[in-house]
């Protein structure tokens, strides 16, 4: 008797190797998609105008120019120095601070003035822009 | 005596080999899906500025937009400071007391606080401006 021999390739389970290429292909493509920035808020009081005398507080003035110069208190500052300037001083946490900005200053530069308020406790803050 | 062939068994011993590793890929296929953020932003070249001091995590997605050239995306429209103006004039266009903006690292302050001022005008108390937490400083 001659039985009709199974060839192998019936008795082949479906090959894995596509499945590995797509996955990895996925993976590549979710890797290079994925976006791991985590968005924050900075929450602004829309500018209000100026009521001189309504603050026990004498207000202090920042102001800030095009290039991230920070003029307050007679001197020059950067961002760095300004911070350790305010806690030097140690202001009261609701002193109101009016920083001016300069028409060209980055929106990034101002940030980083109102952070080191913050990061001084000085909530109290008006932005307005710098006349020149 | 009838010899019948048996199964092939080399292919069961490569399917074992690699079933381990398409384990490890499908769970960081999931880890990217899941711990990743691929929305597409509406004008991904406006990059929000860094801020050291802000945790509240929100979506970057919002209705309100500035470029740094000074033009406004107002839900997907692009126009300008009088074409807001004009758009917030029509009565039925009311905004509501909080808003969240997502403006350039780049635009300058002269066209990010005239907005605000508008806004403000038309009834806003509080703006929300999209920041990108500073990792450094956590």
């Amino acid at each position: 008797m001659r039985f009709p021999q199974m060839s192998r390739a019936t008795a082949r389970r479906i090959s894995l190797t596509p499945l590995i290429d797509i996955v990895f292909i996925l993976l590549l493509f979710f890797i290079l998609e994925s976006n791991f920035l985590q968005f924050g808020e900075l929450v602004f009081s829309t500018p209000q105008q100026e009521q001189p005398g309504s603050s026990r507080v004498r207000p202090i003035e920042i102001q800030v120019f095009e290039d991230g110069r920070i003029w307050f208190d007679g001197r020059t500052h950067d961002v760095v120095t300004l911070g350790a300037f305010l806690a030097d001083k140690s202001y009261e946490s609701q002193t109101p601070v009016i920083v001016r900005a300069h028409f060209d200053l980055p929106v990034q530069l101002l940030v980083r003035v109102v952070d080191v308020l913050q990061v001084n406790e000085l909530f109290n803050q008006q932005i307005l822009l710098l006349e020149e | 005596m009838i010899k019948l062939d048996t199964p092939a068994t080399t292919p069961k011993r490569i399917d074992e080999k690699i079933i381990p590793m398409i384990n490890i890929i499908f769970l960081l296929l999931m880890f990217f899906l899941i711990a990743g953020n691929i929305s597409e932003l509406v004008r991904e070249d406006v990059v929000p500025p860094r801020s050291s001091s802000t945790v509240v995590a929100i979506s970057a997605h919002t209705d309100w937009i500035l470029a740094r050239d000074g033009t406004i995306i107002l839900r997907e429209q692009e126009m300008n400071m009088r074409q807001v103006a004009a758009w917030l004039a029509v009565e039925e266009n009311s905004l509501p007391q909080r808003i969240v903006l997502r403006a350039d690292a780049g635009t300058p302050s002269g066209m990010l606080l005239p907005l605000m001022d508008l806004m403000r005008d038309h009834g806003v108390d509080k703006i929300s401006l999209v920041t990108i937490n500073d990792d450094g400083n956590r």
